[in-house]
């Protein structure tokens, strides 16, 4: 006869159904969702009415009737519970998911012994059999509350990992959103495709390079979290950007490159160096009048070696210029303390009318500091593309 | 032919949209131009009827741009256009302000051209006030003989309100312009005082207080010859900033 238990799962459902709504904001098919809920309910309160009468009935004769008690009882429990998460939602939309399930579960509670209260005392009165047999109506009411609390609590259980399921699937997409966005700016992105619609007319061949060089610029963007990558590779990347880039800013962007010196084999996390000279061209060329001059650096000792990247600052224009930088420099130092674990550095400093990102870079064992591949690899490269 | 003015910092931008619009019946680029101040100089001399206004530039900024266009005497229509998601796009959308998303498709152009109206004043309050452009103007900017002059915001010393216009006094001379002494004062409460119901003065230029031998207070300005009288209603305030900015 106890049917308890369903309401936890009434909670259940409708808990999972609250979370979705959070997620899709819109109600507009809030009806839909309630019916789907509702029926999914009402399906897992009887699934329980029917295993309390199967485990319970001694004799096939009782199946029938103990299976009407049960549901009956069952349902109605589920039906207070159900109401009472429909009106927090309702009447109280701002009430945390802990307050909405702990008022249910209380009222499934409450209702559980008040109904078996009632009900068994009258069939106690009136000489009603039923499969679970006892003269006293308190032991009814401990046993129905026993099987309601389990089941609420099995469905809190359910309800609450659902929920922090979806809230983590939430997180994880925007977490992978900002983390592409801190690689590829979109303003980038649209730029470089409006330059090569232009130049698909008048100027076919530089439009191939571009769509090249764009297509080699996202396949570095999409490498997996936490890849390395030779540091001509990486400085490959950054003169293909500046490629993309020269072609929009023409004359108004030089840039001058001073990295022979640097150990071009060694590892370095893929995209430490990109981001920073893009972050140098949006706010330090783009907004100059007369455009300006970045200075890319490289300089390597006995402990490590050093890259640097200045750029002008532009007169005009304060508070909301460092906010996108902040979020590409700071996603850079999270990856080289990953990879360094605080042997390696980077520093920004302000000076004035110049700014200045310095990263340093600590020998690792196979890097090798001097080896004359290195040092030939580093004259071929330092001819390649255009500066 | 319509006379259209293309800006645009960016040259393959400018080439691009020429393009289009060349496919385009019944219009022609009559000028391109690279940066905001440069537009204001060609709306002025071209009068073109629609003018193609690229949002993120250097120096002045499409949206400053476009409130200095709409002083002309003949304002041209603005369509702007911008690569992305300047946060401003919102207030764009709000206020039914025309904009093309950068690469331009050409029928998307074409109805543009053929849809674009004048800014009103509220869509052009609308898009200064909001986020990414920067919330001051730069410039002031006063309509002169040959066209538009543009004062940048740091050269002026004070305003003064006269019956119908405002003066301008700037490190260069004096201009007027149509603008009340009110919004002024709330765009740029930062830079300027009341001290007068007529007049606001640049705290920057700000060098002390005079008194008069009639006992009233003026107030004394680099760079000016001129006194401005301090109302007894604004003077209390006036020496508290200038406390203030003695101790700071």
């Amino acid at each position: 006869m106890l049917e308890v238990l369903k309401p936890s799962w009434a909670q259940l459902s409708k808990m999972r159904f609250s979370t979705v709504e959070n997620s899709e904001t819109q109600t507009h098919n809030f009806d839909v969702h309630n019916l789907r809920v509702l029926l999914t309910t009402v399906l897992v309160s009887e699934l329980l009415a029917v295993l309390i009468t199967l485990a319970t009935i001694n004799t096939l004769d009782a199946l029938w009737f103990e299976l009407v008690v049960n549901t009956l009882f069952v349902q109605t429990v589920t039906a207070f519970t159900y109401l009472t998460w429909w009106a927090q939602d309702k009447f109280l939309p701002t009430a945390s998911l802990t307050v909405k399930m702990l008022t249910s579960y209380t009222v499934a509670l409450v209702v559980t012994a008040i109904l078996t209260w009632v009900l068994c005392a009258y069939a106690i009165q009136a000489g009603i059999q039923l499969a679970f047999h006892t003269p006293y109506v308190g032991v009814y009411v401990v046993r129905n509350t026993a099987i309601t609390s389990i089941a609420g609590a099995l469905a809190v259980h359910y309800v609450w990992v659902q929920h922090e399921w979806r809230d983590n699937i939430v997180r994880e997409n925007e977490a992978r959103i900002e983390a592409l966005q801190a690689r590829i700016r979109p303003h980038f992105l649209f730029n470089a495709l409006n330059t090569i619609a232009s130049l698909t007319r008048s100027n076919p061949e530089a439009a191939e390079e571009s769509v090249e060089d764009l297509a080699d610029l996202f396949r570095a963007s999409l490498k997996k979290a936490g890849s390395e990558v030779r540091l001509f590779e990486e400085l490959d990347t950054c003169r293909r950007y500046q490629r993309m880039e020269q072609f929009r800013l023409g004359e108004r962007l030089k840039v001058h490159w001073d990295v022979d010196g640097l150990p071009m084999n060694a590892k370095v996390p893929a995209l430490c160096l990109q981001p920073i000279l893009e972050n140098a061209i949006y706010h330090g060329v783009e907004l100059s009048s007369n455009g300006g001059r970045i200075d890319i650096t490289g300089r390597r000792d006995e402990r490590g070696f050093t890259i640097e990247m200045m750029n002008p600052v532009p007169v005009q224009r304060g508070s909301q210029k460092h906010e996108g930088n902040k979020i590409a420099l700071d996603n850079i130092r999270q990856r080289l303390e990953l990879t360094y674990a605080g042997r390696s550095k980077l520093e920004l400093e302000d000076l004035g009318d110049q700014y200045r990102v310095t990263l340093w870079f600590p020998w690792r064992k196979n890097d090798n500091p001097v080896t004359p591949s290195h040092a030939a690899k580093d004259i071929n490269y330092a001819k390649a593309p255009n500066s | 032919m319509q006379k259209l003015l293309i800006v645009d910092d960016e040259q393959p931008a400018r080439e691009r949209l020429r393009q289009l619009v060349s496919d385009i019946d019944g219009w022609e680029v009559v000028g391109e131009a690279t940066n905001g101040r440069d537009c204001l100089v060609q709306a002025s001399h071209l009068e073109p009827e629609i003018v193609l206004l690229d949002i993120r530039m250097n120096d002045i900024d499409g949206i400053e741009a476009a409130r200095h266009l709409a002083e002309l005497d003949r304002p041209p229509a603005v369509i702007f256009t911008t690569a992305f998601g300047e946060h401003a796009l919102e207030a764009f959308e709000t206020h039914a302000v025309d904009y093309l998303l950068k690469p331009i498709r050409r029928h998307r152009l074409q109805e543009a051209l053929t849809n674009a109206s004048r800014l009103t004043r509220a869509q052009l309050w609308a898009l200064q006030s909001n986020a990414d452009t920067q919330q001051e103007r730069r410039h002031i900017c006063a309509r002169v003989r040959d066209g538009l002059k543009l004062i940048p915001i740091e050269d002026v010393i004070y305003f003064q309100a006269d019956q119908k216009y405002v003066t301008v006094r700037h490190v260069g001379g004096e201009v007027l312009i149509e603008e009340s002494l009110k919004s002024l004062e709330e765009e740029f409460e930062n830079r300027l005082t009341r001290v007068h119901r007529n007049a606001l003065v640049a705290n920057a230029y700000i060098e002390g207080l005079e008194k008069t031998v009639e006992g009233h207070f003026c107030i004394r300005m680099r760079d000016c010859e001129e006194r401005l009288n301090i109302s007894r209603r604004h003077s209390a305030a006036v020496r508290r900033k200038l406390v203030g900015q003695v101790a700071a």
